[in-house]
């Protein structure tokens, strides 16, 4: 029976992944008809370009002519009918390139119009790419696990947060320190300041200054023994967390 | 006819078995994750906190110097 359901699931893991494939190919050759579209637009263009040049060059000898057909005086009534005919010519080809330029400026709009929707679709597509990728990237939402499974990642992040907390342990050491010295400091201080006003008196301005500076720098301490007492109490709770926290089986 | 739906339902069985628990180890990983977050930025708070009174306090023991 094991067997059985083994062989089942072996053929449709290989039909879907075969699946896949079919689907990628034919993403590939859509993006291949795209590119000949895009290389067809130039070429065309390229041409266009390349016969506008040719006819400003035809349309420039012909202006030559008849510049010196002008400029001739006019001898016999054969020479007169050749320049009617040569008039009616150009008349007639300026009015074929007018024509031909409002419909190159209607392609160049058409064109302009396709460019706009090419960008917007190749927007929508890299937009498409990104939400797949980030889909893939694991089970937990908005998090990068990278090829880490559920247990490695929360291990690691587990880890991570607990050197975190040992950080912050030698921190509160270090501001316990400072805490010790600056008590002593203001001691000191006390004792100095209690020693000149026996000397100048209480009425001195400058032993007043000074008193109030030991009473700030003594609140900023009281400040900051609290801070250190509510910050071992808080890591003592969060490794508990750390520890209760429940690694998944996968 | 039967013999190929018996073949089939316990396939089916454990192709929803196993969903299930996907979503629920899911949810579990989720949840975990929350927790450790939730942790380091609780720390990192105090140790900002930490950080900014003891900068305090040292500029008022600087002034203690002069005295």
């Amino acid at each position: 029976m094991k067997n059985i359901i083994r062989i089942i699931v072996f053929t449709l893991t290989i039909s879907s992944g075969v699946a896949q494939g079919k689907s990628q190919e034919r993403g590939k050759g859509k993006f291949n008809k795209e590119k000949v579209n895009l290389v067809k637009n130039d070429l065309e263009s390229d041409i266009e370009n390349n016969i506008d040049i040719e006819k400003d060059k035809v349309e420039k000898e012909v202006d030559k002519r008849t510049k010196k057909n002008k400029s001739k005086p006019k001898k016999n009534k054969g020479h007169e009918s050749n320049n009617d005919r040569f008039e009616e010519r150009i008349k007639k080809e300026k009015k074929n390139k007018k024509e031909k330029s409002k419909s190159e400026k209607k392609v160049k709009k058409n064109k302009e119009d396709e460019s706009e929707d090419d960008k917007l679709e190749e927007k929508v597509k890299k937009e498409k790419k990104n939400k797949k990728e980030k889909s893939n990237k694991g089970k937990a939402y908005g998090r990068d696990k990278g090829n880490m499974t559920g247990k490695e990642f929360s291990k690691l992040r587990i880890s991570t947060a607990k050197e975190k907390i040992e950080q912050t342990k030698s921190e509160l050491y270090q501001d316990e320190k400072k805490l010790r010295q600056g008590r002593e400091k203001v001691k000191k201080a006390k004792e100095k300041v209690s020693i000149e006003r026996t000397e100048k008196g209480n009425n001195d301005e400058l032993i007043k200054i000074k008193e109030e500076k030991i009473k700030k720098a003594e609140e900023k301490l009281n400040e900051l023994e609290k801070l250190i007492n509510k910050g071992k109490d808080k890591i003592k709770n969060k490794s508990k967390e750390l520890e209760e926290i429940e690694i998944p089986i996968k | 006819m039967n013999k190929l739906n018996l073949l089939y339902l316990p396939f089916v069985l454990t192709v929803l078995i196993s969903c299930k628990n996907d979503k629920k180890e899911q949810e579990k990983l989720n949840t975990t994750l929350d927790k450790i977050e939730t942790v380091e930025s609780e720390i990192n708070k105090t140790s900002k906190e930490l950080n900014i009174k003891s900068k305090e306090v040292e500029t008022a023991l600087s002034d203690l110097d002069n005295i």
